[in-house]
C-alpha cells in the first residue's frame, strides 16, 4: 500500500497517523486550519493593521468589491482586514484558554483518577459545584470583578471549561488505571511518577488532544459570544464578536456585515470538532464501524 | 441412507470474504455442511477458523459493507435462503433459525426486562396472532422452562448472574420453538459447574421441542458429551467430519483433529509434557498453498505444499487429507456433502 | 540487601497464614479472601482452582503485596513481607513476579517488546549501560522463544500466545524466584495453551521457580500442579496433592466440581444427580458455618458451625462438617 510505505515504524502512533490521512473531511479541516492559521500568524504581511482600525467615514458600509474584498462597516473599516486580525484574537483565545484549562483539569483528573478515595471525592464535588454555574453567568462574573480585556477573557472562559475537562481526564485516567499493565509494573517495583509518567500520559494523550481540539471550538464560540455581549475586548479592537454585535443595526442594509463575521466564526469552530473528530476516529478504529 | 426430506440444512460450496481497506480475508473457503432434523452438530476449531462466520452467514448476519458471501447452495428445510428477500429473512430469523451468542453479558439488553424481552421475540413473530396477555403468558412460561421462576419476569438483566442470563438468551432464542438452534460457544463464558447446568438445559429443551442444533465450541469435553456429529474446522474450512464416533475413536483421523486432542491434558493420563500443535494459526489474508494446515502438520509430505488435499470419504466420515489414500473407500475429486 | 533467613531445606518459600482480605462495599463487607493458610515449598507448583468469585485472584495479589490484606501474614523465606516497608518491598519484587491472564491489557500498547520487556530492568537499574540491557532481552527472548527480529514489534501486531510469551520473559527479567501464574493460559486457544504450559513447566525445571498456578481448568491444574488448593468463596475447602484430589476427591464441592468437567471422551455422558443446582451465594456478610452448605446434597445441621480444614489422611485437609 503506498502510504504504508512512507512509514516504516509499525508503532500505534505510525498508524494513528495513517488512519488520519485516509480521513478526508479531516484532511481538509486541517488543511482550512492551517490556512487559518498562517493568515493569523502573517497578518500583518497580508495586510496592515491600521486598515482594520482606522475609520474612513466617506466609504462607509461599501458591499464587498475589488478595493474591499469584505466591503467596509459603518465606520468605513475594512471588513477583511477586520476578520484576518480578529483570526489572531480568536486563536489566541482559543489556544490559550484550551491550555489554561488543559493544565488545571490536567492535575486536577489525574490525581483524582490516580488516586481515588477521598481526594477523588473532594475534587470533583469542588468540579459539580463549578459545573452548576452557567459559563456565561460565570465569565460574566469574572469580567466584571477583573475587567475587560483579551487576558480576562481568558480567564474567565478558561474557568468555566475546567470542569467538564477535568472529568473527561479523570474518567480516561480511571480506565487506564484498571488496566494489567500498570499492575505489572507496579509489580516490578516502579514508583508512583513513573508509571504516571511512563504509562498513563502516554496512553491518555489521545483522547485528551480530541478534547482540546473540541474545547477551542467552543472558547472560540464562547469569545464571541461575551464580546457579543460587550463583555469582551473593547472597540475599535477587531474581534468577530464585536463585528457581529455592531452589525446588528445594519442587519436589513448591509447583511454581509453580519454574514461575513459569522461564517468566520462557523468555519473555524467546524474545523476543530471535524479535525477532533478525524482524530477520535484514527485513534480507535473500531468506533467507526 | 438419509432422506432428502430429513435433511434440514444444506450448505453447498460457501465462500465468505471479507473486504476491507484493500486486503482480502478468506474467512471461510467452500465448505460443505448438511444437518438433518434433530442432529446436533458440532462445529469445532480454533479462533480465527471460520465457525462464527458461518453462522452468521446461514442468518445472513454478516456485515454489509465489508462480507462477501457466495454459495452454490444454501437451503433451509426447501428455502432457498440465497435468493430470499431481506424481509422474508426477517421472518425465518427467530421463528426457525435462532442463535445464541457467546457472552451472556452483553446478549441482553439492559434496559428491558427480562420477561419484556422474551415477549417481544414472541410478539415478533406473531403467527397465531396471540393477545398481549397471551403472550405475555408464553413469556412466563418459557421463563419455567428454562429454570427462572416466573416472578423474575419483571426483573432486569443485571439483577441475574452469568448463567441465569444465558439462560434466559436461551429462553428468548426458543421462544417461537425454531426449527434450527445455532449455538455460538454458549457456555464459554461461564464457570464450570455452571456450564453443566446450562448444557444439560440445552440438552432438554432440544429433546422435548425437537429442534435440531449446531454448536459452535473449541472444547472438544462439551463436543463428546452434546453432538452426534462433528466437524472440525480450520482456516475456514471442514478438514474432518462425521459422527461423534468417528472423531473420537477411529483410527483414521486428520493432523489436526489428532493435535487438537493431544493439546488437551487429559485427566486420566499422566504426560511428562503435552504435545502441541507447532506454530500458529495462519494468516486468514495469506493463507498457505496446498494443503492450508501443511505448515503445522508433523506429517506433511511435499504434496501436501503444492495440491489442495482431496476428500477422503469413508462412510460418514470425510477427512480432507493427502494421507488417506486408501484403495477401500472413495476418493471423491470434489468432496460431495453427506 | 542483607540476606534474610538461612534457607532451611524445610521452610517454605512462601506461607500465608490466616490470610483475610474484605472490601468495604455499600451493602456491607465482602469477604473475598477468608482466612487462608498455605504452604509452598522451593520449586514446586500449587494449583489455586475455582470458580468466578472464590477469590483465587485476590489471594494470588494478595502474597505479591499488590493488595493490602486486611489480616494475616505471608512470609517468604520465613520472613513477613506485609511488614516490610516501601524500600525493603521494592527489594522483594524482584524475587516475587506475576503473570497475568489478559494478553491484551497486561502489555502497555504503545511500547515495543524490547521496551516491554526491558521495563522492569529499567526500573530497577539493573544495567548501566545499554548493551548489557540489550543482550540481557535478548537472552530472555530466546529462552521464551521469542523470535529476535520481533524486538521492535508491538503488541497488536502480536497474537495472544506470543504476547503472553513477552509477559512470560518480562516477568523472568529479574531473576525471581516466585511467579504467580493468574490464569496465564484461559484466554488462549487450545494448540497455544499446550505451548505456553510446555513452556512454564521448561522453565520452572531449568530455573528451580516456584510457581502459584490460579486457574478455573481443572484438568491443566492437574497437568501442571503438585499440590492443589480448591476454593470457594474465599476459603479453602480442599487441599492436597494434585494425583490424590482427583482420584480421591473429598469435599462435596470439590467432588461436584470434576464431575461437571466435560470429559473429552464418548464413555462419559453426564446425567441430573451429577450436576450442582444452585448458584453462588453472596461474599457479602456471609453467614456464619460453611458456605457451600446452601449446595451441598449432602448439608445437614452441623454445617451451621464455623468449620476448619482437617487432615483426613496424610497431606490431605479438607473443610466438612462430614469429616470433623
Amino acid at each position: 500500500m503506498p502510504i504504508r510505505k512512507c512509514f516504516k515504524s509499525n508503532s500505534m502512533m505510525a498508524d494513528v497517523f495513517r488512519r488520519f490521512l485516509k480521513n478526508k473531511l479531516a484532511l481538509i479541516s486541517l488543511m482550512i486550519l492551517c490556512v487559518i492559521v498562517l493568515s493569523a500568524v502573517f497578518a500583518n504581511l497580508i495586510v496592515p493593521y491600521n486598515k482594520a482600525i482606522s475609520q474612513d467615514i466617506v466609504n462607509k458600509l461599501q458591499p464587498p468589491s475589488m478595493q474591499h474584498w469584505f466591503g467596509t462597516d459603518q465606520f468605513g473599516r475594512d471588513v477583511f482586514a477586520r476578520i484576518l486580525y480578529g483570526t489572531r484574537i480568536s486563536l489566541l483565545i482559543g489556544v490559550c484558554t484550551t491550555a489554561g484549562a488543559l493544565l488545571i483539569s490536567g492535575f486536577l483528573g489525574s490525581v483524582a483518577g490516580y488516586y481515588g478515595g477521598r481526594v477523588d471525592n473532594i475534587i470533583m464535588r469542588l468540579m459539580d459545584v463549578l459545573m452548576c454555574i452557567p459559563a456565561i453567568l460565570l465569565a460574566m462574573t469574572v469580567i466584571a470583578t477583573l475587567g475587560q480585556s483579551i487576558q480576562n477573557m481568558i480567564i474567565a472562559i478558561g474557568i468555566s471549561q475546567i470542569s467538564g475537562f477535568c472529568r473527561i481526564i479523570r474518567s480516561v485516567i480511571l480506565n487506564l488505571k484498571g488496566m494489567d499493565f500498570i499492575e505489572a509494573a507496579k509489580s516490578c517495583g516502579a514508583r508512583d511518577g513513573r508509571i504516571i509518567l511512563t504509562h498513563i500520559i502516554p496512553n491518555a494523550i489521545g483522547p485528551i488532544i480530541v478534547q482540546c481540539s473540541m474545547n477551542i471550538a467552543v472558547s472560540i464560540i464562547g469569545a464571541a459570544s461575551l464580546s457579543f455581549i460587550g463583555l469582551g475586548v473593547s472597540p475599535p479592537t477587531p474581534e468577530w464578536g464585536i463585528m457581529l454585535s455592531e452589525a446588528k443595526d445594519h442587519m436589513r442594509t448591509a447583511p454581509y456585515l453580519s454574514t461575513i463575521p459569522g461564517i468566520a466564526i462557523v468555519v473555524t469552530a467546524l474545523s476543530f470538532n471535524l479535525l477532533g473528530d478525524g482524530l477520535r476516529d484514527a485513534l480507535d478504529p473500531r468506533l467507526k464501524d | 441412507m438419509k432422506q432428502e426430506e430429513n435433511v434440514l440444512l444444506d450448505i453447498e460450496d460457501l465462500v465468505v470474504e471479507y473486504h476491507a481497506a484493500g486486503i482480502v480475508v478468506q474467512a471461510v473457503n467452500h465448505i460443505n455442511l448438511r444437518l438433518c432434523r434433530g442432529e446436533t452438530l458440532g462445529l469445532v476449531g480454533e479462533t480465527g477458523a471460520g465457525k462464527s462466520t458461518t453462522a452468521l452467514s446461514i442468518l445472513k448476519l454478516l456485515p454489509e459493507r465489508t462480507a462477501k458471501m457466495s454459495a452454490q447452495k444454501l437451503f433451509f428445510d426447501n428455502t432457498d435462503l440465497l435468493s430470499v428477500r431481506e424481509a422474508d429473512m426477517r421472518a425465518i430469523r427467530g421463528a426457525c433459525i435462532s442463535m445464541i451468542f457467546q457472552d451472556p453479558m452483553t446478549s441482553l439488553n439492559p434496559v428491558m426486562t427480562v420477561g419484556d424481552q422474551i415477549a417481544e421475540a414472541i410478539a415478533l413473530h406473531n403467527a397465531e396472532v396471540l393477545t398481549k396477555q397471551e403472550i405475555q403468558k408464553r413469556s412466563k412460561e418459557m421463563l419455567e422452562l428454562v429454570g427462572i421462576p416466573a416472578y423474575r419476569s419483571n426483573d432486569y438483566p443485571h439483577q441475574f448472574s452469568g448463567g441465569m442470563k444465558q439462560r434466559v438468551v436461551i429462553a428468548i432464542a426458543l421462544a417461537c420453538q425454531p426449527e434450527l438452534l445455532i449455538a455460538d460457544e454458549p457456555t464459554t463464558a461461564l464457570d464450570v459447574t455452571i456450564q453443566a447446568q446450562v448444557l444439560q438445559l440445552i440438552a432438554d429443551l432440544k429433546e422435548q421441542l425437537n429442534t435440531s442444533m449446531i454448536l459452535i465450541t473449541h472444547d472438544l469435553g462439551i463436543v463428546a458429551q452434546t453432538c452426534s456429529r462433528v466437524a472440525i474446522m480450520y482456516a475456514g474450512e471442514i478438514v474432518e467430519i462425521g459422527t461423534a464416533k468417528d472423531i473420537f475413536e477411529a483410527d483414521l483421523r486428520h493432523p489436526y483433529t489428532i493435535g487438537l486432542f493431544d493439546s488437551i491434558p487429559d485427566l486420566a493420563l499422566d504426560v511428562p509434557r503435552l504435545r502441541p500443535i507447532e506454530g500458529l494459526m495462519p494468516d486468514p489474508t495469506a493463507l498457505p498453498s496446498g494443503c492450508k494446515f501443511h505448515p503445522r502438520c508433523p506429517q506433511c509430505m511435499e504434496i501436501c505444499k503444492v495440491q489442495h488435499p482431496s476428500l477422503f470419504v469413508d462412510q460418514e466420515h470425510q477427512i480432507l487429507c493427502h494421507l488417506m489414500k486408501n484403495s477401500d473407500a472413495q476418493d471423491l475429486e470434489n468432496g460431495g456433502p453427506l | 540487601m542483607k540476606d534474610m533467613v538461612q534457607e532451611n531445606v524445610n521452610t517454605p518459600l512462601l506461607e500465608a497464614i490466616g490470610l483475610k482480605k474484605y472490601f468495604k462495599t455499600g451493602n456491607g463487607l465482602l469477604h473475598a479472601v477468608d482466612g487462608v493458610d498455605l504452604s509452598i515449598p522451593k520449586g514446586k507448583t500449587l494449583g489455586l482452582v475455582g470458580e468466578s468469585g472464590c477469590g483465587k485472584s485476590t489471594l494470588g495479589r494478595l502474597l505479591l503485596r499488590l493488595i493490602e490484606a486486611t489480616e494475616g501474614e505471608v512470609r517468604y523465606a520465613g520472613e513477613n513481607i506485609l511488614n516490610y516497608r516501601a524500600f525493603q518491598m521494592r527489594e522483594m519484587r524482584k524475587k516475587i513476579q506475576i503473570i497475568f491472564q489478559d494478553p491484551y491489557s497486561s502489555l502497555d500498547s504503545r511500547m515495543s517488546v524490547f521496551q516491554l520487556i526491558a521495563e522492569p530492568l529499567l526500573i530497577n537499574r539493573i544495567y548501566s549501560n545499554r548493551r548489557d540491557l540489550e543482550r540481557r532481552v535478548n537472552e530472555l527472548m530466546e529462552t521464551v522463544g521469542l523470535a529476535s527480529r520481533l524486538s521492535n514489534s508491538y503488541p497488536h501486531e502480536l497474537d495472544g500466545g506470543r504476547r503472553q510469551r513477552v509477559g512470560i520473559a518480562r516477568s523472568l527479567a529479574l531473576n525471581p524466584e516466585f511467579i504467580v501464574c493468574d490464569e496465564p493460559v484461559s484466554a488462549l486457544d487450545v494448540s497455544i495453551q499446550a505451548q505456553i504450559l510446555n513452556l512454564l513447566m521448561d522453565l520452572q525445571d531449568q530455573m528451580g521457580l516456584t510457581y502459584v498456578f490460579i486457574t478455573h481448568d481443572l484438568s491443566v491444574v492437574r497437568h501442571i500442579s503438585d499440590e492443589c488448593a480448591v476454593m470457594y468463596l474465599g476459603q479453602i475447602v480442599e487441599k492436597t496433592n494434585s494425583k490424590e484430589l482427583f482420584k480421591n476427591p473429598v469435599h462435596p464441592y470439590t467432588q461436584a466440581l470434576l464431575k461437571a468437567i466435560p470429559v473429552p471422551r464418548l464413555s462419559a455422558a453426564m446425567s441430573h444427580e451429577r450436576i450442582l443446582k444452585g448458584e453462588l451465594s453472596s461474599p457479602v456478610n456471609p453467614a456464619p458455618g460453611c458456605r457451600f452448605a446452601s449446595r451441598c446434597p449432602k448439608a445437614g445441621e452441623a454445617c451451621k458451625k464455623d468449620l476448619q480444614l482437617r487432615e483426613v489422611s496424610p497431606e490431605h485437609y479438607v473443610m466438612c462438617s462430614l469429616w470433623n
